[in-house]
């Protein structure tokens, strides 16, 4: 057989691993800054592009698709090429693809600040840059199959499993998920609404953990901890199994994020079953990782690399036996809108996500440099500090978030709410000072490493193009004996298995998601919801535009400690004009609900202006701005539009008179508010805000008040 | 609570029970095929990350 002669391409890997430590630093950077925020408003630095609910999306953004998509890139790059015997398809496309998504990732770091946003989680860029990264994930993929089709190794080893799974599911998420109408450049509306839009929300945002901060890094560990162990993974066939069920059974777990909402009943279930039959291959997958350290461990006492994969699977295993546990109805009861699910966050973010891209670029930088690392003293420093960064972060949030949520459902004994929402506020405001601390540990690590790589690059030379060598593949060749089962036929086949990937994946989704949009005529309607008078639209807006989702839910659940609280509990029904939804995820403020008509003008007024003269010790954010700036109104009738096309009943017509009536009912209010000695002009974008907070919720309060 | 938004819905019941089957069948299939694959192949593919 004849040797064939090529080379690995170093240099997109090296690339790919700047690109990591650069947004690494500056996505915990912000990170720390937001967490500051949350005990010291003063840290929003008094503008409205540093506010906690702009930048609380470019910190996950910057994390999720800048650090960590780099290090997945990275990582692919390396061992996909290694694993092939070939060097990757095409170096115009690697080129495309890390300059595209540098561009994206930039695109995001100066839209979000400027609050252009779609509001859903993890997916806040706007159309055009969903649009970008379609176009460079098709790059990725073109490039990762061509690499896997002109391969001169016979059989695909599992990790390229998983970022085949990876490349085809995230396509899948992120189209389904980018579904929106744009009315301009930067605004779209979601084409799905209410309970739909929070179902395929959480489908993606669900499986954006599952196939984009999990997958791709199992398919690494597999290939990187051998490597750096120097001894097979413990079981192939565990591999194997964990595999497929994993990527069978994670598509259909996302309704727990949605327990006691307005979701039907038969999603929750759904997604709770599925959440705990998780654990199985998750802890399959943590359970072979750590068992290939085996034998081994005193390898590990002296490599700073394993030291990182360790505690990062060790990280991945608490975090996937805790996430079931938290889809329990009776334990979501009392985690979820806490610091509990930020806690969970965490560890799965600094403890797996980090701590694996750590040991992979200690042990990934000096080979690809040919040198030594510089110091592995600093690695240990690293290790140690990133670790006591680790505890310092969860055990507040823990802390934090049972305390909270126990606080929000204490009742005295004559059957009244014991605390106040600003009181559970102020009690955990020094678990959030310990909170920072850790994150400023961890950031601490992380500076030290960059300078420790940067040490080790400048002391070698990247080998940009490495020699290899290896037999080509025979053309004819024919299966015999054992070679001939149906899974080593397809594990030659990597089309008809990304296709196969694909079937398993949207078996899960299509299951789950069909019945709820199929039924849409049975949300009940309830006569008393009527779409948004366009001054309200435009202020629901604003509240997108600022974030407010970030720290305000629009979701009462169907408790006596909530309803006690914030009034009746939510209906599917009262939201079938929300495009997008705002249930949100998380109560650092109160649930916004049935806001409407509970303060007057002018206190949402001063609140808005200055929140602490009307809520002393509140950490929400001031918004003057907004009592300066005028309201753009240009495009109203594109809004009015847009939204009779997502389905919204306004007249035909009404667009003509949109702007008028929007117009009209700003003046009452400003009216109204100088009736109370408060000059303002109704032009202004704190009218907008004003007139959306006083609709919320208040067409079911009509209702009741008729019928009474 | 919600069961009144699937009242019109008829055997949605089913929706647990084709997912609850599907996976089952799924799972015996994998086992099935790990059951009969032979040692050589899976040492062979182990030790591909240290060729």
């Amino acid at each position: 057989m004849q040797t064939e002669k090529f080379q690995y391409d170093n240099r997109i890997v090296r690339n790919f691993a700047i690109a990591t430590m650069v947004f690494g630093i500056v996505g915990m950077l912000v990170g720390l800054l937001v967490a500051i925020q949350l005990y010291e408003p003063a840290a929003n630095l008094g503008n409205q592009y540093t506010s906690f609910g702009r930048i609380r999306p470019l910190h996950t953004n910057a994390i999720i698709f800048a650090f960590v998509g780099n290090a997945i890139f990275m990582g692919v790059y390396y061992s996909l090429q290694r694993l092939c015997k070939s060097r990757m398809y095409s170096d115009v496309l690697s080129n495309i693809h890390f300059w595209g998504w540098q561009l994206i990732i930039v695109a995001a770091a100066i839209t979000l600040p400027l609050g252009i946003t779609t509001s859903k989680e993890y997916a806040e860029l706007e159309w055009p840059i969903d649009i970008a990264i379609t176009l460079i994930w098709v790059v990725f993929g073109w490039n990762m199959f061509g690499t896997i089709i002109k391969r001169r190794e016979r059989h695909m080893y599992v990790a390229i499993w998983f970022y085949i799974a990876t490349f085809v599911t995230v396509a899948v998420l992120h189209i389904v998920n980018s579904f929106e109408l744009p009315i301009s450049l930067f605004k779209s509306y979601s084409f799905y609404a209410g309970v739909q839009d929070a179902l395929v929300q959480w489908w993606y945002g669900h499986n954006a953990v599952a196939f984009f901060l999990t997958t791709p890094y199992l398919g690494m560990m597999y290939y990187y901890l051998p490597k750096a162990v120097d001894r097979p993974v413990y079981s192939y066939k565990l591999s194997i199994l964990h595999f497929w069920t994993l990527i069978f059974l994670y598509i259909w777990a996302g309704p727990h994020h949605l327990l006691y909402t307005s979701l039907p009943d038969w999603a929750q279930s759904l997604g709770v079953a599925f959440s705990i039959m998780l654990i199985a291959p998750s802890w399959g997958g943590m359970i072979n990782g750590l068992l290939t350290l085996r034998g081994a461990w005193d390898k590990v006492r002296d490599q700073p690399v394993l030291k990182f994969f360790a505690v990062g699977i060790t990280a991945y295993g608490m975090a996937t036996f805790e996430g079931p546990m938290l889809s329990l109805k009776n334990v979501n009861a009392i985690a979820h809108f806490t610091d509990w699910i930020v806690a969970h966050v965490h560890v799965g973010a600094l403890g797996w996500n980090g701590f694996m891209t750590f040991g992979i670029l200690y042990w990934l930088i000096p080979r690809i440099y040919q040198t030594k690392l510089h110091s592995t003293k600093l690695a240990n420093f690293h290790f140690w500090i990133g670790t006591l960064g680790i505890l310092f972060y969860a055990v507040p949030m823990y802390w934090s978030g049972f305390t909270q949520g126990l606080m929000w459902k204490e009742f005295t004994e004559a059957g009244q709410l014991k605390y106040e929402f600003l009181d559970t506020t102020k009690q955990i405001l020094s678990l959030h000072v310990f909170r920072s601390i850790g994150g400023a540990l961890y950031l601490t690590g992380t500076i030290v490493m960059v300078y420790n790589i940067v040490k080790t690059m400048t002391a070698g030379k990247l080998v940009a193009n490495e020699d290899a060598e290896a037999p080509a593949l025979e053309s004819n060749y024919a299966p015999t004996g054992h070679a001939s089962y149906w899974h080593k036929a397809l594990e030659r086949k990597p089309m008809t298995f990304m296709v196969l990937s694909i079937v398993v994946v949207l078996i899960g989704g299509a299951v789950e998601m069909l019945p709820t949009f199929l039924i849409k005529s049975n949300i009940q309607t309830i006569t008393s919801v009527k779409p948004y008078t366009p001054l309200e639209l435009h202020g629901r807006d604003l509240y997108i535009r600022e974030g407010c989702v970030g720290c305000h839910s629009q979701m009462i659940r169907p408790f006596r400690s909530e309803t006690e609280r914030y009034g009746e509990y939510s209906k599917a029904g009262e939201y079938v004009y929300d495009h997008p939804f705002l249930w949100g995820s998380k109560r650092t403020g109160p649930d916004l609900m049935r806001e409407g008509g509970k303060y007057p003008n002018s206190w949402h007024y001063n609140h808005m202006i200055d929140p602490r003269t009307m809520s002393p010790g509140s950490i929400m954010p001031a918004y003057p701005f907004l009592a300066e700036q005028s309201m753009n109104v240009t495009n109203i009738k594109d809004k009015i539009n847009a939204m009779r096309t997502l389905g919204v009943p306004y007249e035909k017509g009404y667009e003509e008179r949109a702007l008028q009536d929007l117009q009209a009912q700003a003046k009452t209010i400003s009216d109204n508010l100088a009736s109370e000695k408060i000059k303002i002009e109704s032009d202004k974008e704190l009218i907008a805000i004003i007139a959306y907070l006083q609709r919320l919720g208040t067409d079911i309060k009509l209702t009741n008040s008729a019928a009474n | 609570m919600f069961r009144n938004l699937l009242h019109e819905v008829t055997g949605i019941g089913i929706y647990q029970m084709f997912s609850l089957l599907v996976f089952t069948a799924f799972f015996v299939l994998i086992a099935l095929w790990l059951f009969k694959t032979k040692k050589e192949y899976i040492d062979e593919m182990s030790n591909k990350p240290l060729e």
